[in-house]
């Protein structure tokens, strides 16, 4: 049994939240250049089946970020574009706080980090 | 739980004329530097200086601060902007509040045209700072980075109506002692109630998260913010209540204490940072931060100076100059690469991201006219600070080309992103067909 087929039958909806990991490598913060996904702003994609939802937990790099209302509505807009039937439901949260660590290593070498 | 990305930024109309217009005044006001250069190597107290300070002061510095801060204050306070209508009325009072001013100052008409524009100031500054009041008012949770563009706000005002008064007191003569003594206390009230309490507020917000540094604005910048505000209340009720100025270098001292406090925590901010490898806008910004000390250092050389010495008038001169051409001017040539590119981006771009290829904020200007930009305005401004120390006019004209050449490249740049549009409208990928039948929701706890 591969990784993947494993992961699946642990969970069910892993290949959908992969899918909705790789529509997020699409938004783009602006002000840093990086998507939202290298830099570690998304804590957790989940499926409530029940309730047909995608849930996204977020952040952001600071709290009050300009860019903050438009990269939700990237997530929401993108997330609804491929999935017109469920709800996306967005949860932004503070704790953790974001800190540079969370940026992925290919990030970090972007930034000029590593 | 309270509902996130209902945060709303001001429409462009708002906050993109006073950009415009704030480029415009900064070509015009050096092109008259360049012009009246004779004039920097006499007293300060003359029709041309009066004019290009408040060229300086209010058709740049204010005009853009005001730009800038409706579209930020929202930010920083997780709100609404209050009004957009008041910060348009506020845009139509300041620019001919502003030209009339200018002109009657340069011609030195002491009638109604100085007098009007002097009242329409005063309304716009009247209108900003309710503006400014009532958006942070919404948010139950103040930060110091608002208390600090709120009470600018206010400081403002009450720069504005000194003015006012000042302008007609030309006319009328009802103060006790001359225009000298108030038009210290004005220009004070201005530098440090305005300008550094409202840069100090932004910068305590902005530097931290474009350097991606966590540094919370905390004691360095509290220190700055009450340290600026009793500076100045001291020294307006000396020269209000006991008619003296002789104490100023007390005030001149906290004042100073502030703004080395505000420099500490820029430097901290930047050594906390992730992004070492600062762009040229964000270079320039603590570059400006740097020329803070420059006119620090001319106060309290002021303040030793005996009454009388010769060197008080040029040292006087540089170092108004040190304040609006230095660190006021040079942050707001670096600023504007961080906040107007923004706009335009949000506004021109924000149905489009994850749909087409966009380019970024950093690629709506070009980066190699704010290279020039720099140069010619570091050469400028040392020149014609040093020349207005010596007192040779050949340095002053030299250091106002560098100045000219630098409102020629700010200004090109700045129309060049007002100007910019997407390359193909309408980029529908075809998803949006797709019926859409699922909501969403956006929380924020």
């Amino acid at each position: 049994m591969t990784e993947e087929e494993q992961n699946k039958s642990v969970d069910p909806y892993a290949s959908l939240k992969d899918n909705v990991g790789q529509i997020l490598h699409n938004v783009i913060d602006p002000e840093i250049g990086l998507d939202i996904m290298t830099m570690g702003l998304v804590y957790n994609v989940d499926f409530e089946e029940d309730e047909n939802t995608i849930l996204v937990v977020m952040t952001l790099t600071t709290r009050g970020c300009p860019f903050g209302p438009m990269i939700t509505q990237n997530v929401s807009d993108l997330l609804q574009d491929e999935y017109p039937d469920k709800d996306i439901h967005i949860h932004m949260v503070w704790e953790p706080k974001w800190s540079v660590d969370m940026i992925n290593d290919e990030g970090k070498a972007q930034l000029g980090m590593i | 739980m309270i509902p996130f990305g209902t945060q709303k930024a001001p429409g462009p109309a708002v906050v993109l004329p006073y950009y415009g217009t704030a480029a415009v005044s900064f070509l015009i006001l050096t092109v008259l530097l360049l012009l009246s250069a004779g004039h920097f190597t006499g007293h300060f107290f003359q029709p041309h200086i009066l004019a290009i300070t408040h060229l300086a002061t209010l058709g740049w510095g204010t005009m853009l601060i005001f730009g800038a801060s409706h579209q930020l204050l929202p930010v920083v306070m997780e709100v609404h902007l209050y009004s957009e209508k008041l910060a348009k009325i506020c845009y139509w009072l300041l620019l001919p509040g502003v030209i009339l001013l200018v002109f009657s100052f340069w011609f030195f008409w002491v009638g109604w045209t100085m007098q009007v524009g002097g009242l329409l100031v005063l309304l716009a500054t009247i209108l900003y700072a309710i503006n400014a009041y009532r958006t942070a008012k919404q948010n139950k949770k103040w930060n110091l980075p608002a208390e600090c563009m709120v009470t600018a706000a206010w400081w403002l005002v009450i720069t504005a109506l000194l003015g006012t008064l000042l302008v007609f007191n030309l006319r009328y003569r009802f103060f006790p002692a001359g225009d000298i003594f108030y038009l210290k206390v004005h220009a004070h009230l201005g530098i440090a109630g305005w300008f550094l309490l409202l840069i100090m507020g932004v910068g305590g917000k902005l530097i931290p998260m474009f350097l991606l540094s966590h540094k919370e604005p905390g004691i360095f910048v509290k220190v700055s913010y009450y340290g600026i505000n009793i500076a100045l209340l001291g020294f307006l009720i000396m020269a209000f209540v006991f008619n003296t100025l002789a104490y100023w270098p007390v005030f001149a001292l906290i004042g100073a204490v502030s703004v080395l406090s505000y420099i500490v925590f820029v430097r901290k901010a930047y050594k906390e940072a992730a992004r070492k490898k600062t762009e040229l806008p964000m270079t320039i910004t603590l570059v400006a931060i740097g020329l803070m000390i420059l006119p620090i250092t001319l106060l309290l050389v002021l303040a030793l100076l005996p009454k009388g010495n010769p060197e008080v008038v040029p040292l006087s001169l540089a170092y108004g100059i040190s304040v609006f051409g230095g660190f006021i001017t040079a942050i707001i040539l670096g600023q504007t690469y961080k906040t107007l590119p923004f706009i335009i981006f949000m506004h021109r771009y924000k149905k489009l991201i994850g749909k087409m290829k966009t380019p970024l904020p950093k690629d709506l200007y070009k980066h190699h006219w704010v290279k020039y930009q720099f140069i010619s305005y570091i050469v400028g401004i040392i020149l014609t600070i040093v020349g207005v120390i010596l007192q040779e006019e050949l340095l002053i004209i030299l250091g106002s080309i560098g100045l000219v050449l630098t409102a020629v490249f700010y200004n090109m740049n700045v129309f060049f992103t007002l100007t910019h549009k997407p390359k193909e409208e309408n980029k529908d990928d075809g998803r949006r067909t797709k019926q859409k039948r699922g909501s969403v929701r956006i929380v924020e706890g």
